[in-house]
């Protein structure tokens, strides 16, 4: 959805958010927009970096910054499970039973360590920002430091 | 009655049902408990993960050991075994156990007592009738009842 203004943007909006993600990758496209736009993205960005990367540096390449604000829920974070335990993905992405979910917790925050890492380099070489806020966070350090990121761009 | 060296169980038949311990070890091997379900949206994580295989959530197996044990333990107790059972008695119909109950026998009474329980455990587990005769005359100066003897083992003969 390109940018615009008026009215009818917000229909467009409302028409946008109703519709149905099915066939959709989850990823937002990369568009023709404004140079020295600000793209701000929020999401829970838990597809692969290789998946993200083509966005990022396909706003890069046009001389866009942006941000990137993972938001996660504490369960995806510290993995608070016991015993055996089905995990389904939400998106079809499979399913996987793990025998002893306390032996691999270790394991798991060292890919999601590693995952953000990824992330916050591939932000990095496009000079776009990251920041992660978890859901039982409050969220104003996040607004806060989001308002500072946006405003020293606007001034600049 | 099944005799297994000093053991011997009186109700042999109840041993097979050590026949079902194995299958009790199988179910408990191969129904661990159901996993919870999880919808995890970082599942492309998970399914990275290398360790899992390694770890599979089983009941220790010394758990499973302890309850076969335990399982068979209780089978065998309710076969009844007995440690030691008294050679078998001889000959066939009832048994007459004389008992020298005079004074002189004080000394040693608790082993005497012993020797004819197990006696009359003995004929029990042979479904034969007991007879105790003691030999004391129940006043002083009087003979052995061997009279009383004789005629005990004629009724028992009958």
């Amino acid at each position: 959805m390109s940018v615009r203004r008026g009215r009818a943007v917000l229909a467009r909006l409302a028409a946008e958010l109703t519709r149905d993600p099915s066939g959709d990758n989850g990823l937002p496209p990369v568009d023709q927009i404004r140079r020295h736009s600000r793209i701000l993205l929020v999401g829970d960005f838990l597809r692969p970096v290789d998946e993200i990367a083509p966005i990022v540096r396909g706003y890069a390449v046009q001389g866009i910054t942006g941000h990137i604000v993972q938001v996660n829920d504490p369960a995806e974070e510290i993995l608070p499970f016991f015993g055996r335990a089905r995990f389904e993905g939400l998106e079809g992405e499979g399913n996987a039973l793990i025998g002893r979910v306390e032996a691999v917790r270790d394991e798991y925050t060292a890919l999601l360590a590693a995952h953000r890492g990824a992330l916050a380099d591939l932000c990095r070489s496009g000079g776009w920002t990251f920041t992660v806020n978890r859901t039982d966070h409050p969220a104003e350090s996040a607004m806060l430091m989001l308002h500072s990121l946006l405003s020293e761009t606007e001034r600049s | 009655m099944l005799e297994l060296g000093g053991l011997a169980f009186t109700t042999p038949w109840l041993l097979t049902a050590l026949v079902t311990i194995p299958v009790l070890w199988w179910l408990l091997r191969a129904m661990p408990p159901a996993p919870r379900l999880v919808s995890f949206p970082p599942i492309r994580l998970i399914l990275a993960l290398r360790s899992n295989e390694e770890t599979p959530d089983r009941t220790p197996w010394w758990l499973i050991l302890l309850r076969m044990i335990l399982a068979a333990m209780i089978i065998v107790a309710l076969a009844h075994p007995l440690l030691n059972p008294a050679a078998k008695l001889g000959g066939s119909g009832p048994l007459v156990v004389v008992v020298d109950d005079g004074w002189a026998s004080a000394a040693d009474w608790q082993v005497r007592e012993q020797k004819i329980t197990e006696l009359v455990d003995q004929a029990d587990r042979e479904s034969r009738p007991v007879l105790i005769l003691p030999t004391a005359p129940s006043s002083p100066g009087e003979p052995i009842q061997i009279s009383k003897m004789m005629r005990l083992l004629k009724l028992a003969n009958t």
